[in-house]
């Protein structure tokens, strides 16, 4: 089982525990882990193998464990993030739709984590629009007297994930919409990332891999006693 | 008897056969592991074994009588802990996929004699007065880490024994080790520590194998697949004994972590001249603190985090925080109402217990319970307490909560007491939920200390107008490598910066770029005195003193240079600092100021400072300078603190 930590950030309203509860409370096929409230969750989820080698024809499910941190998003916190990320593989950051300014927010997260992580292209981030059960499907801009509509374009939001070669997703916590893709899509990335290493590291070491068998094989001739009779 | 070796059973070893035939039925042999220093290759019968008992006196013997009287009481206050940590451990199996545990194997619920000797070996290692300076915490906390690892492989040999019905190895293979061993001793024979230690731990064919599984957030791959975790042993064990085995490990492990400190606990307050015996029984609680008396900068760090707490809680009670710590939701009106009269009594869980419940997990965490691992405890019933008030916790509601119930029942010391668990918690332990949960007490910890600004309204007093964390720099545990091998040598230098003994840093946080130095002489080697003073910068005055031990044993510094290093070299400053105040200097400008003989416990080097300042310093600034010679650091006040920062100001203008 490969395992992950994943951390939420993002402004204290825009529903970063709302999502993660969605993400496991939809996830009830899959085994249950334990939890800290909805600050600390842990969730295995089981992806297909993107695998396009042929000759690896395993179609076997692969088991991710995602350990999920909670950070406190009000602006007072916010020094105390690095505490949260650091080791962390992967970071979804939220912002709400409906609230302009949430999005300038996760942008400076975003930015954050760039400058502060020290592999930052190893840790995959998503950018995350939460709350579209708020707006009108019909209408982008819905100035309805309940809800504020959308305050933050798709386009914007968009964007800016492609610039900063970002995951983006809209999604609805409330109504599960987009939620589930969120963490299958960053569980597939990460299993990708790890095949491209273990690729790497087979190249670096092949020829230490060669000697390593010939010792293996050298092995029963020699008098170890569980080489013979066991 | 004699037993001779089945024909059919690969796995057993040789020596096995020897060591079953001459062994009684009780477990003596064990006993004598420490004792035995003189090398015997063959030594695997057990009147071998009393001999060298005898020949090697009388001291470790009454070592081992007091280390078994000091059992019978930890065994008691273990048994009160047990139910906790059944509680923790069915927390903590979180990451086990499978609760099938072996049914006909039985999970222990103590030590096996040999693994408890392997640790008080380590005990008495520890407290051999080998090293000529005081080792700090972090050097300590390592010396630790490597006991667990090296503890975790001896277990999951153990087991492997157990569960294979072969009596384990390790009693015969140690007492040839420790030929190693014992001489040196644990720390010093770090240069043996692969071949010394690995040997007593265990046969090395299978501890190729043995690896701590799971790593600090990083990606693991755990396979579930036994045959190919079992590639490069001789046992062959099914899945459910392999089932077994993990949790047999992880609870000795558990179980090492809570002994271990019992017993230093117990062993130490008799054996530290330091604390008078008559305290014993009233301040034992708390030796943490005591761990850390070498290391000045958790000191310092925690003495001023107490006093922002304290001011903190005090501006509690006059003003309502909810708002300020974001806490303004209807969940937290709950907990404040609960935690302030606590007569609801529709809250029947909380209310049944004690109006103070959290004041109560609070001292238990920082007080009561000892061991890292029964803190951990605590604290995870602080947080669950926590969470019963809260209805949807996410971390916005939890971190303020905590941080709102920390304020409200201010604890002295819980900054080394967090400290201390991160330092001496199992590392390999520290992950998932557990390490979210002291994250989140640090993070918690580290908003208080770096407050700086109160809500409008609040007088604010000098504590607000710095950051703790910057003043005071906390060495990172980990972050170097060597932690836990430094001053393993007693030769080493010792780099003493005294920007570190400068107070202004407290204030200023400038600790490591100093560009004015004044240089400390040594007057023996006919240097002359040299002195340097750069403008510019405006940074902390330091001295470079090496303690350069191939040079007649004095002190030789004509370099004046600052040193690059790690904090951590200087955490056993608090010491010499104390030394260094202890004996007032009669200081003026131009002369010598002071002479200070350091006496060294082991080693003959004894490090002669004279403290030479050649720079003509206004007479005005000597005089406030000298105001506070005779003082103690620790007695300093802030606005004291302050006025030595002016002195600094001056010195450097």
């Amino acid at each position: 089982m490969l395992q992950y930590k994943l951390v939420l950030l993002g402004d204290s309203s825009v529903g970063k525990s709302s999502i993660v509860q969605r993400f496991v409370k939809d996830s009830f096929d899959e085994q249950r882990e334990s939890t800290i409230g909805a600050a600390f969750l842990s969730q295995t989820i089981k992806i297909k193998s993107p695998n396009k080698d042929n000759d690896q024809e395993n179609d076997e499910d692969i088991a991710i464990k995602f350990e999920i941190w909670d950070t406190a998003g009000q602006e007072r916190y916010r020094s105390l993030a690095p505490m949260y990320y650091r080791n962390a593989n992967a970071a979804v950051v939220v912002y709400d739709v409906t609230a302009k300014d949430s999005l300038n927010k996760a942008i400076t997260w975003v930015d954050e984590l760039k400058s502060k992580v020290d592999d930052e292209k190893k840790l995959v981030i998503s950018l995350v629009g939460n709350k579209i059960d708020l707006i009108s499907s019909t209408n982008d801009i819905n100035e309805s007297a309940n809800s504020p509509g959308r305050q933050v374009d798709l386009l914007d939001a968009e964007n800016f994930a492609k610039e900063h070669n970002l995951l983006f997703h809209e999604v609805s916590a409330k109504t599960g919409k987009g939620v589930r893709d969120v963490f299958y899509e960053i569980a597939t990335l990460l299993y990708k990332q790890k095949l491209e290493d273990d690729a790497l590291n087979k190249k670096d070491t092949n020829e230490n891999e060669d000697r390593s068998i010939n010792v293996a094989l050298s092995r029963p001739s020699t008098n170890d006693p569980t080489s013979c009779c066991s | 008897m004699f037993h001779t070796p089945p024909i059919d059973n690969t796995r057993y070893d040789l020596t096995q056969s020897i060591k079953s035939s001459y062994s009684s039925s009780n477990n003596g042999d064990s006993d004598d592991i420490l004792s035995t220093d003189t090398g015997i290759t063959t030594n695997s019968n057990s009147s071998n074994t009393s001999q060298s008992e005898i020949t090697n006196g009388t001291v470790t013997k009454s070592k081992d009588t007091k280390v078994k009287c000091t059992e019978a009481k930890q065994q008691k206050e273990l048994k009160q802990q047990g139910e906790e940590m059944k509680k923790m451990e069915s927390t903590s199996k979180e990451d086990d996929t499978s609760d099938t545990n072996n049914k006909n194997l039985k999970i222990p619920d103590e030590l096996p004699l040999e693994l408890t000797r392997l640790m008080q070996l380590f005990i008495e290692d520890l407290k051999q007065p080998k090293y000529d300076k005081p080792i700090s915490i972090n050097q300590l906390a390592g010396y630790f880490q490597k006991f667990y690892i090296q503890f975790h492989k001896a277990a999951t040999n153990y087991c492997d024994s157990k569960i294979s019905g072969i009596p384990p190895a390790t009693t015969t293979q140690s007492t040839t080790s420790l030929s190693i061993y014992s001489p040196f001793g644990f720390m010093s024979a770090k240069d043996h520590l692969s071949s010394g230690l690995s040997g007593i731990f265990g046969r090395s064919r299978s501890s190729s194998n043995v690896s701590i599984n799971n790593n600090d957030n990083t990606v693991t791959t755990v396979t579930n697949n036994p045959r190919v975790s079992n590639n490069n042993t001789q046992l062959m064990l099914s899945p459910s004994e392999l089932e077994y085995k993990k949790t047999c490990v992880k609870k000795y492990m558990e179980l090492l972590e809570m002994d271990l400190f019992h017993m230093i606990s117990l062993l130490d307050t008799s054996a530290d001249e330091k604390q008078p015996n008559s305290k014993n029984t009233t301040h034992t609680k708390f030796r943490t603190y005591a761990l850390f008396r070498n290391s000045g900068n958790y000191i310092d760090y925690d003495r001023l985090f107490d006093e922002k707490l304290w001011e903190l809680h005090k501006i509690y009670e006059k003003y309502d925080l909810s708002d300020f710590l974001h806490m303004s939701t209807p969940e937290f009106d709950k907990l404040k109402n609960d935690t302030d009269t606590c007569q609801d009594e529709q809250e029947s869980a909380i209310d049944m217990k004690s109006p103070h419940v959290f004041e109560r997990i609070l001292h238990e965490l920082v007080i009561d319970r000892l061991s890292p691992i029964e803190k951990m405890s605590a604290l995870f019933q602080l947080q669950d307490e926590i969470l019963k008030n809260l209805n949807n916790p996410g971390n916005d509601e939890l971190l303020s909560s905590l941080i709102y119930v920390i304020i409200k029942y201010p604890k002295k010391h819980i900054f080394l007491c967090f400290e201390f668990m991160k330092l001496f918690r199992n590392k390999s332990s520290l992950v998932g939920k557990e390490l979210f949960t002291l994250t989140n007490l640090e993070a918690a910890l580290y908003f208080i200390s770096d407050l700086t600004e109160l809500p409008n309204g609040i007088p604010s007093t000098d504590l607000f107008t710095f950051r703790i964390s910057d003043a005071i720099k906390i060495p990172v545990f980990g972050e170097d490598s060597n932690d836990g091998e430094k001053l393993r040598d007693a030769n080493s230098d010792i780099h003493i910066s005294f920007s570190e003994l400068s107070l202004q840093n407290i204030i200023s946080g400038i600790t490591t770029t100093a560009t004015a130095t004044t240089s400390f002489n040594n007057n023996n080697n006919g240097n002359n005195s040299t002195s340097t003073t750069t403008t510019g910068g405006g940074t902390v005055a330091a001295a470079a003193v090496t303690n350069n031990s191939t040079n007649n044993n004095t002190l030789n510094n004509n370099s004046a240079g600052i040193r690059n290093r790690s904090l951590s070299n200087l955490t056993s400053l608090k010491s010499v600092l104390g030394r260094l105040y202890s004996s007032p200097p009669p200081s003026t400008s131009n002369t010598p100021i002071s002479k200070v003989d350091i006496p060294k416990s082991t080693s003959n080097h004894s490090l002669k400072l004279d403290f030479t300042n050649t720079n003509t310093i206004d007479s005005q600034i000597a005089e406030d300078y000298k105001k506070f010679q005779g003082r103690d650091f620790d007695s300093l006040s802030i606005s004291e603190l302050r006025e030595v920062f002016e002195i600094y100001q001056m010195l450097v203008q």
